[in-house]
């Protein structure tokens, strides 16, 4: 709009100032007690020249979505607020204080897993003992609502060391082990359960070659039992398998001494999830039969890991191949007992625990991962996302080992790490029979090289 | 597309609420002071609970903030120009912050010397006519401390470095403590301090915790066994902290959200207020990545004969680059559980990589952790867990303590940083180059969203402002032109029927307001200013001019 409507004139301020001379407004009465600001004159602070600021009102047009809101979220706060006053009573009430000298050992390392067929299982590691870093002893203990059950010990000599012994005992129950078959055309449908209960005692030592190679040898005895179990999950084997159905080896007991020579070469640098490196291990065992059910054969295993840097920092592609197998040295069948499951770490992850078994198996897995949570360089806690896939099957020849009976998983999940160390993942996996959900602290890549037999059962490397 | 027809009709009144909802112009002097020094009675001690504090700014509360109806509906309002939140509540009509009792104004109204910054609020460091006193001690934790009295009987807490890094928390906590003084917030007074072994004594009555919480008589071998986790000057002696005692009695943090409901003199919710929403650029300026409430202090204090709550920030170890406990280049960058950052690398895959994962630290700089400015984005700092106010944040919130800092000059900088007593010359000349470089990507990002013309003042028949952005070289190489307009104005701000003039180009900044201005009947003159630094016209800004005074009374951004 024209400006002579406004009455007001607006002229540049060098035109201006040459025009208008300067007028001695004063903005108000002479003031000692004021300060020059870049505002011009600021007074001190007075009781007549302080004001009172409150909140803003709230907008009338914010009522009809703030009352809606408010009658979900309210008690909400208010449940968690409780939460908060009760853990602020604890803090006050030095609880948390004193959480920290009630006499745990500082080795003691808590473990949770959820399988579907374990059920939740909760136990311990106990290391370090009595506060000594180098304290020979391990001791670990799970049970779970399934009542799963494992209890291990053992200890390491001259831990570090070029030479290092070990010695160790153990005893897993698992009464609910689901058994389909034999081989790798098993059917779902003939899904059956017994009671699994194992026991071993053992001992090895190992030595170093150079700075990344060890060579091990080891002896166990040990001794697995299948049988009719005491729980009830539907049909069990022997109502599935009747009679000569049932696998050898069923309601009996195998016992016998495995020997084992293997060699290994390890030039990853960090435990929790390497980014570079790899792990190439074989080896050769022979188990000798002690009961009357056994034959004796000679097993075998190849593995590779190998940890690949990726693009950015964190990112790591993790890749897995492994086979065993079992050459009988007798005419005799094998206990099935004796057999190949797809378990830790020869897991297909998208099926259940036990759902394959056979004399061999093989498999690939690849992890991709990358930072999730902050990062564990940090020194402190941090998580990873995993996209995961494995493909592997059981096979009782070599010549079996075909694309058709590949089975596949693929998930997702989260590893979580503690300055620099695994504590656990949790892994949400599919495959073509079922969905698996795993919570688990134990590690399919990279074991903990300080845990007796590197965290491995020792039957499960036969 | 209903959704967005929904969003839209939304956003239209939390846009109008933005730009809208001012109070009413009046010829009355502007308020510069709050009133919040009356007489209360002690309200009581709080203590919050670290842990429960992380989860609940970690977890409960920006949970709210995202499933507020209100809030999202403003949300969509900015793509309107609206802000996500309300404006703050303790501002005066030219957007300034009223001196209170948590915020005074200084260098970012008046002109303080690089001497009056470096000095800080101006206390003495602790006496040394005889030994220090020790009344108590703290053993825990990563940085161990304890409190003395010196002769005059004045107690001081005093904290070390951390191991390995002598030095490192010692000088950021006092150049921080500077800056946040002079920018206008209360402080203790912090003083470098060195001593030596003999010069410390346990007093008869000092008690000290134990591992269990228990208190027992202290001991000369309790200050050996705390010494022995320091690490010694060249010399043999040792460098810390001295952090006088606040006068008053503690009553513990202040929290950034809602207010104490026992003190009538706060009546406005935290993260309302100006100076803590502003407290953000400040943050990220000097990197104060743990904002966290236990780092806030109130004390009870009684000045002119009346008792009231006065409102401190306490303790800067974890401030340009240092940390009292790990260096990570993540601090200041990320929240401790982040989720935005977690769905962003979820989503991607982690194809893209975080930009602070590429951040380095000199390690042989031992005084200074990471600390740059090659990879600084005003706009992206993140304490490690959430703040209330600082998601309160909004761009005129920004602004004002984008001026605080821009007015910090490289003379101001480098007497800060030679009052802090960085021991390596390299690792001083990095702090005070990364505090330059850093305000003025500061002063830019802040100054592009809100237009930097400010300080409009009446001088004679002339209407005088500053562009900040000229003033303080934000923009090198770049030759701003200013344009005005006019419209006489009623108390609602609205233009008369004629509407506003034809703008006016400018060459300086400042306007003639000729004599016919004081025969208008309206009672206010609105003058509109905007500026090109050659990308184009700015958003205004607007100064009321009250005709009867001739002073400004409001201004708009």
């Amino acid at each position: 709009m024209p400006t002579l409507a406004l009455r007001i004139a607006l002229l540049a301020a060098a035109f201006a100032a040459a025009l208008t001379p300067p007028v001695a407004r004063a903005l108000a009465p002479a003031d000692s007690a004021r300060t020059e600001s870049r505002w011009g004159v600021i007074p001190v602070r007075t009781d007549s020249n302080a004001t009172t600021f409150h909140n803003r009102a709230r907008s009338a047009w914010e009522w009809p979505l703030f009352v809606p809101y408010a009658a979900i979220n309210y008690p909400l706060r208010w449940l968690r607020h409780g939460t908060g006053a009760g853990v602020v009573w604890l803090d006050e009430h030095n609880v948390f204080a004193r959480l920290h000298i009630v006499p745990v050992p500082e080795g003691v390392v808590p473990t949770l897993d959820y399988g579907s067929l374990s059920g939740v299982t909760v136990g311990a590691n106990y290391y370090d003992f009595l506060g000594a870093p180098r304290h020979p002893l391990r001791l670990r203990a799970e049970y779970s609502t399934e009542h799963w059950q494992r209890y291990t010990g053992g200890a390491i000599f001259n831990r570090g060391g070029r030479l290092q012994g070990a010695v160790g005992a153990g005893y897993r129950l698992r009464p609910n082990l689901r058994y389909y078959g034999v081989g790798p055309q098993s059917r779902v449908e003939d899904e059956a359960f017994y009671e699994d209960e194992r026991a071993w005692v053992g001992a090895s030592a190992r030595h170093a070659l150079g700075r990344d190679g060890v060579v091990t040898v080891g002896v166990a005895y040990s001794s697995v039992g299948a049988r009719v179990p005491d729980v009830d999950e539907g049909v069990s084997l022997a109502e599935r398998f009747p009679g000569v159905a049932a696998p050898p080896g069923f309601g009996d007991r195998s016992h016998g001494v495995m020997s084992r020579l293997a060699i290994g070469w390890d030039t990853t640098r960090e435990e929790g999830a390497p980014d570079g490196g790899s792990i190439v291990g074989g080896s050769v065992g022979y188990f000798a039969p002690v009961g009357d059910i056994d034959v004796a054969f000679l097993a075998y295993r190849f593995e590779l890991q190998r940890f690949v840097r990726l693009w950015h920092t964190g990112r790591a592609l993790a890749l897995r191949g492994y086979v065993s197998w079992i050459e009988t040295l007798e005419d005799e069948p094998l206990p099935f007992q004796r057999l190949f499951i797809n378990d830790v770490p020869d897991d297909f992850r998208g099926y259940k625990h036990g759902r394959w078994r056979d004399r061999g198996i093989t498999g690939i897995t690849a992890e991709y991962r990358f930072p999730f949570v902050a990062d564990r360089r940090d020194g402190g806690f941090g998580i990873d996302t995993v996209l995961l896939a494995d493909v592997g099957q059981v096979f009782p020849e070599f010549d079996a080992i075909r694309g058709d009976d590949l089975t596949v998983s693929y998930g997702f999940g989260w590893r979580a790490y503690m300055n620099e160390h695994y504590l656990g993942a949790m892994l949400f996996v599919w495959s073509e029979e079922s969905f698996q959900f795993h919570l688990t602290t134990k590690q399919l890549f990279q074991f903990s090289k300080e845990v007796l037999f590197n965290g491995r059962e020792e039957l499960l490397i036969h | 597309m209903h959704c967005a027809i929904a969003c839209a009709l939304l956003a239209l009144p939390a846009t109008a609420l933005a730009r809208g909802g001012r109070a009413p112009l009046v010829d009355a002097p502007v308020v510069w002071h709050e009133d919040d020094r009356r007489g209360v009675a002690k309200p009581a001690p709080r203590d919050p609970s670290v842990t429960w504090d992380y989860f609940e700014d970690s977890w409960g509360m920006p949970r709210e903030r995202w499933t507020d109806p209100v809030r999202l509906v403003r949300r969509a309002g900015t793509l309107f120009g609206g802000d996500h939140v309300p404006p703050a509540d303790n501002v005066n009509a030219l957007d300034e912050v009223p001196n209170s009792t948590w915020f005074t104004n200084r260098i970012g109204l008046f002109a303080m010397t690089p001497r009056a910054c470096a000095e800080g609020p101006g206390g003495e460091a602790p006496a040394r006519g005889a030994p220090w006193t020790v009344v108590s001690a703290k053993t825990q934790g990563v940085t161990p401390g304890f409190n003395v009295r010196d002769a005059r009987g004045d107690v001081y807490v005093i904290k070390f470095d951390p191991p390995g890094y002598l030095g490192m928390t010692t000088a950021a906590g006092v150049a921080s403590n500077r800056i946040l003084y002079a920018a206008g917030y209360n402080v203790p007074v912090d003083h470098v301090v060195t001593f030596a072994r003999a010069t410390i004594v346990v007093a008869p009555e000092a008690k000290i915790r134990d591992a269990t919480g228990a208190k027992r008589p202290m001991t000369e071998a309790d200050v050996d066994t705390i010494l022995a986790r320091v690490e010694r000057l060249p010399g043999g002696t040792y460098l810390a902290l001295a952090s006088k005692f606040l006068p008053g009695e503690p009553l513990g943090p202040f929290p950034y959200l809602g207010r104490r409901k026992d003190d009538s003199n706060d009546r406005v919710d935290h993260e309302n207020r100006r100076e803590l929403r502003g407290l953000y650029v400040l943050a990220a300026w000097i990197n104060h990545f743990d904002t966290k409430q236990q780092n806030s202090l109130d004390m009870y204090v009684e000045e002119g004969g009346a008792r009231f709550v006065k409102h401190y920030l306490i303790d800067f170890a974890s401030t340009l680059g240092a940390s009292a406990n790990y260096l990570s280049p993540r601090f200041g960058y990320e929240f401790n559980l982040d989720m935005i950052a977690v769905l962003r690398r979820s989503l991607t895959l982690g194809l893209v990589e975080d930009r602070w994962r590429k951040r380095t630290r000199d390690p042989g700089l031992t005084e200074v952790g990471y600390f740059d400015s090659e990879r600084f984005e005003p706009g992206k700092f993140r304490p490690l867990q959430p703040n209330h106010a600082f998601a309160n944040t909004t761009d005129r919130d920004g602004y004002w303590g984008a001026k605080i800092v821009a007015a910090f000059r490289d003379a101001h900088i480098d007497a800060i940083v030679a009052e802090a007593g960085y021991r390596d010359a390299r690792a001083a000349a990095l702090v005070a180059r990364v505090l330059r470089e850093n305000r003025d990507a500061i002063a830019r990002h802040f100054f592009d969203r809100v237009p930097p013309l400010d300080f409009f003042v009446v001088r004679g028949e002339r209407l005088v402002f500053r562009d900040l952005g000229a003033d303080y070289a934000v923009y090198p190489g770049t030759h701003p032109r200013y344009r005005a307009r006019a419209a006489a104005a009623a108390a609602d701000r609205k233009p008369d029927r004629s509407g506003w003039s034809e703008w006016v180009e400018l060459a300086v900044t400042e306007l003639a307001l000729t004599a016919s201005l004081e025969r208008s009947q309206h009672p206010f003159l609105a003058v509109e200013v905007q500026v090109d630094r050659g990308s184009g016209w700015s958003e205004g800004v607007t100064a009321y001019v009250a005709r009867g005074s001739a002073r400004v009374v409001a201004v708009d951004r």
